[in-house]
């Protein structure tokens, strides 16, 4: 192995993503070139350096509940609001006024004779 | 069936309440990616829940494959870098309270300047070397699990981790060489 195809190795050695012989190849070369050992150590001490920056997780929980149920609502409320509006739209077809005469009272009978008082 | 699966499959057929496990189990998680990726701890809380609602939206086109986990980082990925533009001043607040662990007044305001340092040349890092750089080194992602969730080749994932540490080498040689001299 050259020491250029170790240093393309090296990240993925220190991560221990190489097994087998691709991780022994890099291991025996480490031990045999000094400069490549360094390399490997300063990019282990880049590691190291980089834990210091530590940040924290939180509970979001109960805020992503809160949204889906306030999403919820509103659709609910969308939803009613539609129906609202079909429902107001057929009252107001029922209240449009009917000017025929004959529409109005299509069950009068038709007055051709006198009326008896029985 | 994975965990995530049931849960996922049950939050299709309205359980609410296995959705909000879904949350539990991964928010931890996704606050902290988002609060490395935007620099911002306030602002990661709001990209995590955003990224969980565009989860509960898709609920009914979700596949059964054992992979939530890096979908959920994807997402987060997405969000935060749709809000990129958004990031305020950074403030590092959490990371200086973090660093006041130390007992040693002057080990508190080296650590504190040290976690700003690795904070920034974290920030500082292209994309998608500083996706593949957070979810490998602090959370413990596999490359595989990297390429997965980032949906790209494994050697990809390789070649951008390899040059995020070779860059944040460059970044931190003051505290490398620092480190090397004690």
């Amino acid at each position: 192995m050259t020491c250029a195809d170790a240093q393309a190795e090296l990240t993925a050695f220190l991560d221990g993503e190489l097994t087998g012989d691709a991780a022994a190849a890099v291991n025996q070369h480490l031990s045999a070139c000094p400069a490549c050992a360094r390399t490997g150590d300063a990019l282990a001490a880049v590691s190291h350096l980089a834990d210091a920056w530590q940040v924290q997780g939180a509970d979001i929980q109960s805020a992503v509940l809160t949204q889906i149920a306030l999403e919820d609502m509103a659709s609910e409320m969308a939803r009613l609001r539609a129906e609202v509006e079909t429902l107001r739209a057929e009252v107001a077809a029922l209240r449009r006024p009917v000017s025929a005469p004959g529409l109005l009272f299509p069950y009068a009978p038709p007055i051709s004779a006198p009326l008896h008082i029985v | 069936m994975h965990e995530d699966d049931t849960l996922m499959q049950q939050a299709a057929a309205g359980e609410v309440r296995a959705f909000g496990r879904i949350v539990a189990r991964h928010q931890i998680r996704l606050v902290r990616v988002a609060a490395r990726l935007l620099s911002d701890p306030e602002l990661a809380q709001d990209a995590a829940q955003e990224a969980f609602l565009r989860l509960w939206h898709m609920r009914h086109r979700y596949q059964p494959s054992g992979r939530l986990s890096a979908l959920l980082l994807r997402i987060t990925r997405n969000v935060c870098l749709d809000w990129a533009g958004r990031k305020e001043t950074e403030e590092w607040t959490e990371e200086r309270e973090a660093a006041q662990a130390h007992d040693d007044p002057a080990a508190q305001a080296e650590g504190g300047a040290l976690a700003d340092a690795v904070g920034r040349a974290v920030g500082s890092l292209p994309e998608p070397s500083r996706t593949v750089f957070i979810l490998s080194h602090y959370e413990g992602q596999s490359y595989a699990d990297i390429a997965a969730a980032l949906d790209c080749p494994l050697g990809t994932v390789a070649s951008r981790k390899r040059l995020a540490v070779e860059a944040l080498r460059r970044k931190l040689a003051h505290w490398v060489e620092g480190e090397n001299t004690k």
